[in-house]
């Protein structure tokens, strides 16, 4: 027991000597990075993070790993203490407390409070350049937040398995693996053998009917099939949420369509928690279970919250859908209009 | 039943039309090659009837001379010294190269330590340095070699630096998210990404291997194509100096081609475009 508890205190201390040594080489190394930002660092703690958030080189990068295992080996109760009244909060999803981002002088978003339920569809919907996506990027570990971000009851820290993203361009797809071997790829980093992930690959790449291309690469597929593969690949990840960053945004009407359809049918079929950024009110119809609308940035809040009781699938002319439609369009045309005036393009009397 | 027989039966008439199209346009293809090369030679050969040999050999007397060169081994024995020559400095510069773009690229400190020399030493051209190589290095193969190295390993560097920096970002969080820790998203993603930087700037560095390895071996060899061709100006026999350039780009041409065949055999999935 003693041994045990100085190990702590001693793994504790040398973890806070990497974080010090981490800080003074920050201070003068910070202006020396550009665009080589490539990995958030697995510190336990939003404080730490914050740290890491910022660009990081060779050097630290060897005292993160030191600092990260010496944390990993201390057990568990030391590590979540700031998070146990929250973790009392069983059965959601995704818990985002007092969240604001702020990306250097400008606050992106401020004060955001929500709580997404296991098995839900919730859409973020608003006007570009309302921080929807950045709010989903610090949901996916992306980004660095002040507040808590919770999965579960694990406060977010960095990317993980536990969220898996769904990205709008499919440049996120690996160009050089097959859909099949781009499906493997999260059972494979985690050193699952052959077979098994081939059967899980070839599960989901069924569910989302790419079963006749899963030996094609991503150069030889349409739009819409690349999308197909990107979402094959996450679910094959089984996270307990999946985000999705405007996912259809780049394809034509007809496969939006046709895609929006068979999501909806995934998500009922796998009951899996989902968070689906869009700027397109129909699409959040049919899709959600619940719409947040966001205000204009900078400083965005939430506006509104509101549950979409229509029965599946959705059909666009039901009065109630309608209706929806007629407030979301208003609740986002108010917001555009506030940022045209706030940027001097329209003046109040031209608002729409 | 019949319907689907019936549609395979067109599909194949199909294919068979599009393959008869392709094997046509490439004939035409390798016609329009040989007229553009038996035109040249043409006004080549109008051309040296009007002056002096010892100016402009005619395609005969320079065919001539490339026998000649056959017949007393001089031509193999340049061929294979300057071969092996560009082969082994560009091996070992592409080797060095592309780990050390990926340092640089994936380590801002190694980037920030090498940058100066790197900004440097590019606009210094390897002719530059022949006569220090033969100092300090000797006559004997190192210092060409040497010379090879230093051409090949900024371009594969450089190459792949900027290959390195540009891998999506996108790729990368993807990574994160599905579980990749630094050093697996480094392997399986930053290095698959960067391949086709490396290959661009491999290929590069051969054809500046060959403008290097003739001023390499003018100053000091016994032999190669470089010694080849500044022997034959004090033989006064310009035409071994057209046949030691014609073996140059032939030679040159036959390495580029060996090295397209094998990145497209070897890293097809790359999808490379050379």
């Amino acid at each position: 027991m003693g041994i045990r508890a100085d190990f702590n205190l001693w793994a504790i201390i040398t973890s806070d000597i990497c974080v010090t040594i981490i800080d003074l080489y920050h201070e003068r190394s910070c202006d020396l990075n550009e665009n080589l930002l490539f990995f958030k660092p697995p510190f336990a703690d939003a404080e730490g993070f914050e740290k890491a958030a910022r660009p990081s080189s060779a050097l630290t990068r060897v005292f993160r790993q030191v600092a990260a295992t010496l944390r990993a080996a201390v057990p568990a109760k030391s590590k979540q203490q700031g998070n146990e009244g929250i973790a009392m909060q069983s059965g959601i999803a995704v818990t985002l407390n007092n969240v604001s981002i702020q990306i250097g002088d400008f606050e992106i978003a401020s004060n955001i409070n929500l709580s997404i339920e296991p098995g839900e569809f919730l859409c973020l919907l608003g006007p570009s350049g309302c921080g929807k996506s950045t709010l989903l990027n610090a949901i996916a570990g992306f980004a660095s937040v002040a507040g808590d971000v919770l999965v579960g009851r694990t406060s977010v820290t960095r990317p993980g398995t536990d969220r898996g993203v769904v990205f709008q361009s499919s440049e996120a797809l690996f160009p050089w693996l097959t859909v099949r071997e781009n499906v493997e790829y999260g059972a494979r980093i985690r050193g699952i053998d052959k077979a098994k992930r081939s059967e899980i690959a070839d599960e989901y790449i069924k569910m989302v009917g790419l079963s006749h291309a899963a030996d094609k690469y991503p150069g030889e597929l349409s739009g819409g099939m690349r999308q197909r593969t990107q979402i094959a690949r996450v679910l094959a990840n089984e996270p307990s949420v999946i985000l999705m960053d405007e996912p259809f945004g780049a394809l034509d009407a007809q496969t939006r369509e046709v895609l929006q359809g068979e999501l909806a049918k995934i998500s009922r079929k796998t009951g899996a928690t989902i968070v689906f950024v869009t700027h397109d009110i129909s699409e959040a119809i049919i899709l959600a279970d619940k719409i947040v609308t966001m205000t204009a940035g900078p400083s965005a809040k939430i506006k509104t919250v509101m549950e979409v009781d229509l029965p599946t699938p959705r059909d666009l002319d039901h009065p109630r859908a309608v209706e929806l439609m007629r407030v979301l369009r208003n609740d986002i045309a108010v917001e555009v209009n506030r940022t045209l005036i706030a940027q001097g393009l329209i003046s109040e009397g031209q608002a729409v | 039943m019949t319907s689907n027989s019936i549609k395979q039966g067109s599909n194949k008439e199909v294919l068979g039309t599009e393959n008869w199209q392709y094997v046509k346009k490439r004939i035409s293809g390798i016609m329009l090659t040989l007229c553009s090369i038996l035109g040249g030679l043409t006004i080549w050969q109008l051309a040296s009837t009007q002056v002096s040999p010892l100016f402009l050999p005619s395609p005969m007397t320079t065919f001539h001379g490339f026998y000649e060169l056959y017949e007393d081994g001089t031509l193999v024995t340049s061929v294979i010294a300057s071969s092996l020559r560009i082969f082994t400095g560009w091996l070992a510069g592409v080797t060095i190269g592309i780990p050390l773009g990926m340092g640089m690229g994936y380590f801002p400190l190694i980037r920030r330590l090498l940058d100066p020399y790197i900004e440097f030493f590019r606009f210094v051209p390897p002719i530059a340095f022949v006569t220090l190589a033969v100092i300090w290095l000797g006559p004997g193969e190192a210092s060409k070699v040497a010379l090879i190295f230093y051409t090949t390993v900024f371009i594969v560097t450089l190459n792949t630096l900027a290959g390195t920096l540009a891998v999506p970002d996108l790729r990368i969080k993807a990574s994160q998210s599905l579980g990749a820790n630094p050093l697996q998203a480094l392997l399986t993603v930053i290095v698959p990404s960067t391949v086709p930087y490396m290959v661009t700037g491999a290929r590069i560095a051969m054809g500046n291997s060959f403008l290097t390895i003739v001023s390499a071996e003018i100053v000091a060899a016994q032999e190669g194509l470089g010694a080849l061709i500044w022997n034959a100006r004090n033989f006064g026999r310009t035409e071994w100096v057209f046949a030691g350039i014609l073996t140059l780009g032939l030679l040159g041409f036959l390495f580029d081609r060996v090295l397209q065949f094998v990145v497209r055999r070897v890293l097809k999935k790359y999808n490379i475009s050379m």
